[in-house]
């Protein structure tokens, strides 16, 4: 019921935020109306990597408690973390090309955003492929801490990779930086308070979902 | 009982007595290394600018791809005899069972990746011999054993080794991928400025800290 | 050799389940050096779960295991334990491209075996090996690969040796040799540990009966 609720003011807020994506906040002078794209693209990019930090999170408590409520938060933390990275991923590369003149750059962000769906995917396929049992949540655990400590080296390693390769943006906003005045600050941010709100709701749900599938199959 | 470096070397002489008998893991690496490098090389035409700017990608797709289809067949022996199981009921540290996995296959990737570059160095007529190279594929190789030895003992048990050990592998060595293809550039283009030490620093971090975790969460990952 | 302790083995409590399947659960049983205790149960009652358990090749996951007064870790008791017992399970464990020889050859060394020469051709002509010493492991048969892992388990005269389903690919020669070497271990106050379906065997070589009808859930 307390979940049912929680998805309906949810469902409120989201329509809320796309009123004020599409209709309140003004257009951006220098991209025009592609601007709009990124009130859901930094959003769901601030979930996909706070996703990354929780999965380790969870993970650790579940090899340190041994107790199945953490593999399954770890387990549905993944599943939405997954689809947050490819909204980010696809409504970045959307926003690129009119804006920067091509579909993708070796910008650290990107390529560590990239890198970080991978080992999404990565944790997920493990998952599926290696025999159900304590064995392969003890190594899910294993596996998303592993990825977790790489990440920041590489997003480092990708800063480095960066300066030696400039951006090749050539498009005719690609010099210009984007201006948010207030409305649009209240924008993005009631946006990111959505999206929070949205992935919080999903890993609920998906919770749920894995604990009836995982009592099904015990 | 008997020191570790003692038993490392009975582990490692084991693996290559076993490996000379056989020869998989040493010709997968440098015959599906040498067929990527020809599909490579049938694609650039021969163009010297396209050799120059896409050489170091070509190179190192091949040695990874390579190197993950070896070090699938590498464990999967182990897994069918249970002969890493046998290893288990003995007095042997766990962390060895993963440096001598990880030596050998460092041996093997280094026999490899000379044949390789000798045949891409006539076929796309690059001039990638320098002790930079040779400095950064040391570094490389350790990290890529030791990551891949880790995640081929867990991929060995699962159905789809192949795919399961290549999307485990690749995304946790790109700063190393990173490091080794920018040296490759450097060498091929003849850079004299370049972050070189930079990624030197970046690669032998990786390495340290990967080879520390690695060999104290191997433990957790081959029990059962 | 013996470590200070009354019981050869203790294992308390001990649960484990396999991809979901609980296939032992609370299990407790202790026995004393110089036993030699077998071990029957009907099909997947749990009986090469509690070997592997017992020699430290699966983790229960709950309940404590104790051999020869230690548990099994990666500390240099735990490595001494694992010096002074033998394994022989259902699977060989040994290396199909290598001679029996050099299988051998290569277990003593890992056991710090001096004069492994002599130790191979002693245990080569109690098990009859003697003439597929040079021969690759491939290349024998179910029954003589049996032989040749239960040589190896022999090499360091194990303090305790687990066997699963000893006498199992043998033939009546094989199993009269198994049957003398587990009489001849006991009578020099040496302990062994196995599962059967044979109840001749069982007579014949142990004088202590786990019978896990009498465990619930075992």
């Amino acid at each position: 019921m307390v979940r049912q609720i929680y998805l309906i003011a949810t469902g409120i807020v989201f329509t809320i935020s796309i009123w004020m994506i599409f209709l309140w906040a003004p257009t951006e002078i220098n991209q025009g109306q592609v601007q709009r794209i990124l009130y859901l693209h930094v959003p769901f990019a601030w979930a996909s990597m706070v996703a990354i930090i929780a999965i380790a999170f969870t993970s650790f408590l579940f090899l340190l408690t041994k107790n199945d409520r953490w593999d399954n938060l770890s387990q549905s933390l993944a599943e939405v973390g997954l689809v947050s990275a490819v909204v980010m991923l696809f409504s970045g590369i959307v926003w690129a090309k009119p804006v920067w003149g091509v579909w993708w750059t070796g910008e650290a962000k990107l390529t560590t955003a990239l890198v970080l769906f991978f080992i999404y995917c990565a944790y997920l396929l493990f998952r599926n492929y290696f025999p159900p049992g304590n064995a392969r949540n003890r190594i899910a655990a294993i596996i998303a801490l592993i990825g977790a400590i790489d990440s920041p080296i590489i997003y480092y390693a990708a800063q480095i990779w960066e300066q030696n390769h400039p951006k090749a943006v050539v498009g005719p906003l690609a010099s210009e930086e984007s201006s948010l005045n207030g409305e649009m600050v209240i924008t993005l941010l009631f946006c990111v308070l959505t999206v929070t709100l949205l992935f919080v709701g999903l890993v609920w749900t998906q919770y749920q979902t894995n604990k009836l599938l995982r009592s099904k199959n015990a | 009982m008997l020191n570790w470096l003692k038993v490392l070397s009975i582990l490692i002489k084991k693996d290559i007595k076993i490996e000379f008998q056989t020869k998989e893991t040493l010709i997968t690496l440098c015959l599906f290394g040498l067929l990527i490098i020809t599909v490579f090389s049938l694609s650039t035409e021969n163009n010297s600018l396209i050799n120059q700017n896409f050489g170091a990608g070509i190179l190192w797709s091949s040695v990874i791809f390579a190197g993950s289809i070896a070090m699938v067949k590498f464990f999967y022996h182990e897994e069918q005899n249970k002969t890493l199981q046998s290893l288990l009921v003995m007095p042997v540290p766990s962390e060895l069972i993963l440096f001598s996995k990880s030596i050998v296959f460092f041996l093997f990737l280094s026999i490899s990746e000379i044949i390789i570059f000798l045949i891409s160095s006539v076929l796309f007529n690059l001039n990638i011999f320098s002790l930079k190279l040779i400095l950064g594929c040391i570094v490389f190789n350790v990290g890529y054993s030791v990551v891949g030895s880790f995640f081929g003992v867990i991929s060995s048990k699962s159905s789809s080794k192949e795919i399961l050990l290549t999307m485990l592998l690749i995304p946790i060595i790109t700063p190393i991928l990173m490091f080794i293809i920018a040296t490759t550039n450097d060498v091929i283009r003849s850079e004299l400025n370049s972050n070189f030490q930079t990624w030197l620093g970046v690669g032998i971090s990786f390495d340290i800290i990967f080879l520390t975790l690695m060999s104290y969460l191997f433990g957790k990952i081959i029990d059962d | 050799m013996k470590v200070n302790a009354k019981k050869v083995l203790s294992l308390n409590n001990i649960s484990k389940s396999y991809q979901n399947n609980l296939v032992i659960n609370n299990f407790s049983i202790d026995f004393n050096y110089g036993n030699s205790v077998g071990m029957i149960g009907k099909n997947g009652s749990g009986k090469s779960t509690i070997l592997k358990i017992s020699c430290g090749l699966l983790k229960p996951d709950s309940g404590n295991v104790l051999l020869m007064g230690k548990s099994f870790d990666s500390t240099e008791d735990g490595l001494l334990i694992k010096s002074r017992m033998g394994v022989v399970l259902h699977e060989e464990m040994l290396y199909p491209q290598l001679t029996v020889f050099e299988n051998l050859n290569f277990y003593s060394k890992i056991l710090g075996i001096k004069n492994v020469n002599t130790k191979i051709e002693e245990l080569s002509t109690l098990l009859k090996l003697s003439d597929y010493l040079k021969i690759s492991v491939s290349k024998l048969s179910n029954g003589n690969k049996k032989r040749v892992s239960f040589a190896k388990s022999l090499l360091n005269d194990p303090d305790i040796l687990f066997a699963d389903e000893p006498e199992s690919n043998l033939d009546d020669k094989g199993k009269e040799i198994v049957s003398k070497i587990f009489n001849d271990r006991r009578k020099r106050g040496l302990t062994n540990f196995f599962s059967t379906h044979s109840k001749i065997f069982l007579e014949k070589c142990s004088n202590q009966l786990i019978n896990l009808k009498d465990f619930e859930n075992a």
